[in-house]
């Protein structure tokens, strides 16, 4: 296991922490719900 | 692929990033579809918050899946102009 591979693996377990699934009820945690609507998506939009 | 992706850039990101956008200057009529034109075209969107108060009009979250996707669009739309207006775009701390 070189250096570079530890520091790699650590970093890609970094983001994939910061990338996890937040689920509804943590995202109203984080962001405010006062004053703002949650927009869900038009029909048009197609997530690529 | 988006592993792949990300295995090709294997860059470290720095910590203020992440997948939370807030947009500011935003003009007032702009209406959901413009938004997810606009935001859409960087990555999927994980969940979107217009402001529609008098106080948070012409701002909005917008909630990436993909932190690289957050980045990409950050850096694109920050200055962007859009009907008139340069967009103002951060990461929401």
């Amino acid at each position: 296991m070189t250096p570079e591979a530890a520091n790699n693996m650590r970093w890609e377990k970094e983001i994939e922490q910061r990338n996890r699934y937040l689920t509804d009820e943590e995202l109203d945690d984080i962001l405010p719900k006062q004053g703002y609507a949650i927009v869900d998506p038009p029909a048009s939009y197609v997530p690529i | 692929m988006a592993m792949a992706a990300r295995a090709r850039t294997n860059i470290r990101l720095p910590p203020e990033v992440n997948r939370i956008l807030f947009v500011r200057n935003l003009p007032f009529k702009i209406t959901a579809e413009d938004m997810f034109d606009l935001f859409g075209k960087y990555g999927s969107i994980r969940q979107m918050r217009l402001g529609t108060a008098a106080d948070t009009r012409g701002t909005a979250f917008v909630v990436y899946d993909d932190i690289f996707d957050a980045k990409a669009a950050c850096d694109h739309l920050s200055g962007f102009n859009l009907q008139g207006r340069y967009l103002v775009v951060l990461y929401y701390s």
